[in-house]
């Protein structure tokens, strides 16, 4: 059975991370092997993360506003590293940046109240777990 | 995708990239063809859970010179239930990430043991193959499977924090066996002082039962503050070279190779455990005994030989004597289809089979008629009966007829005239609920 690596991380000065680490743990609980690195974490450490975890998604989550920067920041190292896996982005968002993310190559952007179980089953789907 | 020839090109100029790949591979049971020459100091790191072992690793690596590869794998335990696993030790070491010398991966232990696993081995002949110079593992930090440990580990330390005064009467009967160093971690706390006056003592004491041989250093370190790590690394570093210049960094090679058959032994017994659906249904209906289930799991490579047929004019007489040899003898059925009365008698992995026909008109009575009592025929079990029958097919084989349900699961047969004279069954055993 394969057992996806998948990365959690909180990208940039945030410190509240209860969200993260519920995400975190609810998709250990759904069977995957889960890296969280922890707050206050820099674009380039979490793709190094990523890449030396081998790992088939990262989750980020960013309350502190500064997403569309960091988040576009993170896509740019992505693919200067040739890393291409899926990306998710949680926290607060915005209404109208949410475009503006998928646009830069996002997969999904999801806010507080999302279903655990929608989340699972996006990460499922975009990690090629049936 | 690179293939894995390109990746081994590439981990052997650090590039972390194909490393982790590797590694992924390794995980999934792919076997890699690395001949491990010895480079790496290879250091265990093991302690109860909370007492600093990712925090003094995140302090060693950092002081270790930026020109010597550092390579970390820590472990952390998998559920049992779901087979996940929240890892949370990178979080002490992550400023450390994006400096070049170092690599570090997050490993779950999978599998049935809990400690280390045979992926760990196979990481550590990467990351050795790869050039690291250190390679830090970071243990589970529970129970007696960190004692594993000590097959792979050049050096072992053991982290044992302040206050855990009876934890060290715990600590005898194993982690206490196997440490090269022991470290007092948290020092900056008062009551280490304690804690390294008894680890003293009682090292002291074992070294008047076990002799010369076993020399533990003990020292105290704050892997938080960094106390004490620049010492830490010197013993560290000094170890090295005596186990270099003594020749037990090669031979050491030894007992890494030997947990790595064992370990991937477990592997095989675990994947055999989920594979063997005849076996969970014949213990369910009460043919075999649980334990006869369990030591015929020992082969279960497939294909492998299910049973041997005899045809005999008396089955009862011939249940017997097996009986008389001391051998399981199941009760006679009656297989209407095949006009035989079966009898199987279990022989550690595999049955022999005894056959006696149900009528004169029947295929195994014509046998008996033509050839006289014996081996009538043999029965592979393989894995998926349609793939097998293709490559058959594919030898220019002759098959008797389609797949068909037999006593124990879906059969069919290779033609005698195209085997040399040999009946060959095959046979796909099916699960309870199939």
């Amino acid at each position: 059975m394969p057992r996806p690596k998948v990365i959690i991380a909180k990208l940039g000065l945030d410190g509240h991370d209860r969200g993260a680490k519920v995400i975190a743990r609810a998709l250990a609980e759904a069977g995957f092997e889960v890296v969280y690195t922890g707050i206050r974490q820099t674009p380039s450490q979490v793709v190094e993360t990523a890449i030396q975890e081998d790992a088939k998604l990262i989750g980020i989550s960013i309350l502190s506003g500064s997403h569309l920067e960091l988040v576009g920041e993170l896509m740019r190292i992505m693919k200067e590293r040739g890393l291409n896996i899926p990306v998710l982005v949680g926290g607060i968002i915005p209404p109208e940046d949410r475009d503006a993310l998928l646009k830069m190559g996002v997969a999904g952007v999801y806010g507080p109240g999302t279903p655990l179980r929608e989340i699972i089953d996006i990460v499922k789907k975009l990690t090629g777990v049936s | 995708m690179m293939n894995i020839n390109e990746l081994l090109e590439r981990a052997r100029n650090w590039d972390k990239l194909a490393i982790a790949k590797l590694i992924t591979m390794a995980e999934e049971g792919v076997e890699l063809p690395i001949q491990v020459v010895r480079r790496s100091h290879v250091i265990g790191i093991t302690g109860p859970p909370g007492s600093g072992k990712s925090t003094l690793i995140y302090t060693m690596a950092r002081k270790i010179p930026q020109d010597r590869k550092v390579a970390i794998l820590t472990i952390d335990p998998s559920s049992p239930f779901t087979g996940g696993s929240f890892m949370g030790n990178r979080i002490r070491m992550q400023e450390l990430t994006s400096r070049s010398n170092i690599y570090i991966r997050s490993m779950a232990t999978r599998g049935i043991r809990g400690g280390l696993n045979y992926a760990t081995i196979a990481a550590i002949n990467i990351l050795e193959y790869a050039g690291a110079d250190y390679i830090f593992l970071e243990t589970v930090g529970a129970g007696q499977s960190d004692t594993d440990v000590k097959y792979v580990a050049d050096t072992i330390l053991v982290l044992v924090p302040p206050l855990s005064g009876d934890e060290i009467q715990a600590l005898k009967s194993g982690l206490m066996e196997i440490g090269d160093i022991y470290v007092v971690s948290k020092s900056d706390n008062q009551a280490s002082e304690s804690t390294y006056r008894d680890l003293m003592a009682m090292v002291d004491m074992m070294k008047e039962i076990k002799g010369d041989e076993w020399r533990p250093v003990v020292l105290k370190v704050s892997g938080l503050y960094g106390y004490g790590v620049d010492e830490l690394l010197r013993v560290i570093d000094g170890r090295f070279m005596e186990l270099m210049k003594s020749g037990k960094l090669d031979s050491a090679l030894v007992g890494r190779r030997v947990l790595e058959m064992r370990l991937y032994a477990y592997d095989l017994l675990e994947k055999g455990l989920n594979e063997m659906k005849d076996l969970e249904r014949d213990v369910a209906s009460g043919k075999l005994s649980p334990q006869d289930a369990a030591r015929r799991l020992f082969s279960f490579s497939k294909p492998r030989l299910d049973h041997v047929a005899v045809a005999v004019k008396n089955i009862d007489d011939a249940a017997r004597k097996f009986k008389d040899l001391g051998f399981r003898v199941s009760d006679p059925i009656i297989v209407e289809e095949q006009g035989v009365k079966v009898v199987m008698v279990y022989l550690g992995n595999t049955k022999i089979e005894l056959l006696e026909p149900l009528g004169p008109e029947t295929t195994v009575a014509k046998f008996i008629e033509k050839r006289g009592e014996g081996i009538h025929h043999i029965a592979l079990e393989v894995g998926n009966i349609n793939e097998f029958i293709e490559k058959v097919k594919g030898a220019g084989l002759t098959i008797t007829g389609e797949p068909s349900r037999g006593a124990e699961g879906i059969v069919t047969f290779i033609h005698p005239k195209s085997l040399n004279g040999v009946l060959l069954e095959l046979v796909q055993h099916l699960s309870l609920n199939e």
